[in-house]
């Protein structure tokens, strides 16, 4: 029985647009966010707001991701100042890994993709907060120096939020519409990639290819966390796209997707390769695949 | 004019909607979200071109971008065809939280497809059902198994679109094409210990304006 490719073609096509539209408003949102903190907040006054103890500075990073709600595209240029503004680096690492997840943003997005399972949602906010403070105190007492890659140097600081020290005098509103013009052509180009891939697979993937990764929790666990390390989508949206094959692979692979996918992929690891020694990336990749697989695998036998 | 291709994505997101045409790819609660999404970007695009503020390279999305608007100009949006329900594979599973949609507890005729897998999946003695009278709409797709009648259900957007439906059976005289949409009278059968459709008349029909069910 022969599929016409024009069909599939077709099919392939409506799906694709169907998922542009979808994740369309929520991209947007989060770049909206991203440019008025972005223009309006300064680092050092963000700084200021540091608790001293080394708890205190943990649920500090945990939860710094509400006011930086995008994936790690934005959010890695952000550490990176952060830590260059003496922000000690186990906070900027966890920041990096709970952000992406834990922010209204991707809470809401995850929530309307998976109105069914509500349980997903808060699975994988507490997931996140759990990897993110285990790793987090691992690296507690790493210094700049030992895990940055970059040095620190003088460089423009460019917002104009209570504190800074900017004098010049060009509109905030033409920034904030260069930012989030500039955030948002890079966000729908993650977008239409991903959407592309998971159009095709809906379409061209035999239910056999996809019923043998799911043969059992553990072998669906670590393909979704393979499949979310080569897809490199945005958190934003990366519910979206798992929803087509939440049907077909197991809740608990569903969850490892959505928990690892935001921590660490080819994109991120691009990015960080920037900010951090290769010792501790390799460290970060390891510890967080191995503790979802861990932690969802649990989970996948306790319900 | 670098950011034409965001303009106009947006611009053909407004006129889907206008159309009333995006119901045919997402979860009709969403539309009022992605039109507004939508003219935020336009509005974006607008005060970009009205203060002379430029957008520099990000080619791949350019492109790429007036690619898919000029292909949702070109192509009439319609439902998907039955390639990827026979990719897919077409189950009769449709979940028992979804809300009984069981209202005509007389006229077995008026249910509609769904409503017959949500009975035949959460009854407790469906097989008391056959020999019932049938009158379903339904999608065609022809699968190792066999013809089946086919529905999409939808919980969000396409990504997600879940066909499920039932296998029909045509008396001899009849063929039926894998694709196309039928109105199909007949009678509930249970083959093999699973329930069928034993097909009376077999009407083709034009694609409904409202195909996929919404859960």
């Amino acid at each position: 029985m022969a599929i016409s490719m024009a069909v599939v073609w077709y099919d392939f096509f409506l799906i694709l647009l169907g998922i542009t539209f979808e994740a369309l408003p929520f991209v947007l949102m989060g770049v909206l966010v991203s440019a008025v903190l972005h223009v309006f907040v300064s680092t050092e006054y963000l700084l200021r707001w540091l608790p001293k103890s080394v708890v205190g500075r943990m649920c500090f990073a945990s939860f710094l991701g509400f006011l930086f709600p995008v994936c790690e595209c934005g959010n890695v240029p952000v550490a990176k100042r952060l830590m260059a503004k003496g922000l000690p680096p186990y906070v900027a690492i966890m920041f990096l890994l709970t952000a992406p997840v834990v922010n209204p943003i991707v809470i809401v997005a995850t929530w309307a993709a998976f109105r069914s399972t509500p349980e997903l949602v808060f699975f994988r906010v507490l997931l996140t907060l759990i990897i993110g403070a285990v790793v987090g105190w691992v690296f507690r007492f790493a210094t700049f120096t030992e895990v940055a890659k970059f040095d620190v140097s003088p460089h423009q600081e460019h917002s104009h939020g209570p504190g800074s020290a900017c004098h010049q005098n060009h509109s905030s509103l033409k920034e904030f519409v260069q930012v989030a013009l500039h955030e948002s052509a890079e966000m729908i180009g993650v977008l239409l990639i991903g959407a592309s891939i998971a159009a095709a697979i809906q379409v061209l993937m035999p239910r056999v290819v996809l019923l043998s990764l799911a043969q059992d929790a553990l072998s669906a666990i670590i393909s979704m966390e393979i499949l979310a390390f080569i897809i490199s989508i945005c958190s934003n949206v990366d519910a979206f796209f798992i929803l087509g094959l939440s049907t077909t692979i197991g809740t608990p692979a569903i969850l490892a997707f959505l928990v690892f996918g935001p921590m660490v992929d080819i994109k991120a690891l691009f990015m960080l390769s920037r900010v951090f020694k290769s010792w501790v990336i390799i460290s970060i990749v390891l510890a967080t695949s191995l503790l979802t697989w861990a932690l969802t695998l649990y989970l996948a036998y306790v319900f | 004019m670098s950011l034409l291709p965001f303009f106009l994505i947006g611009i053909v997101t407004v006129l889907y909607a206008l159309r009333d045409e995006l119901r045919l790819f997402v979860y009709p609660a969403y539309i009022p979200l992605i039109v507004g999404g939508a003219l935020v970007l336009i509005l974006l695009v607008i005060v970009a071109w009205v203060q002379k503020i430029h957008v520099k390279k990000h080619y791949f999305v350019k492109v790429s971008l007036l690619a898919l608007t000029l292909l949702a100009v070109s192509v009439t949006p319609a439902p998907l065809s039955d390639a990827t329900a026979q990719t897919r594979g077409v189950t009769q599973f449709i979940g028992s939280e979804s809300t009984p949609i069981f209202r005509y507890a007389l006229n077995t005729e008026a249910m509609e497809l769904l409503d017959w897998l949500w009975l035949l999946g959460n009854d407790k003695q469906p097989e008391r059902l056959e020999g019932s009278e049938m009158l379903v709409t339904g999608m065609v797709v022809t699968t190792p198994e066999g013809n089946m009648l086919v529905r999409y259900i939808i919980a969000c957007c396409l990504a997600d679109a879940r066909p499920v439906g039932l296998p029909i059976y045509i008396p001899d005289s009849g063929t039926v094409e894998s694709g196309t949409w039928y109105e199909v009278k007949g009678v509930l059968r249970y083959k093999n210990g699973s329930p069928s459709i034993e097909v009376i008349e077999a009407k083709d029909i034009p694609s409904p304006a409202d195909p996929y069910v919404y859960r």
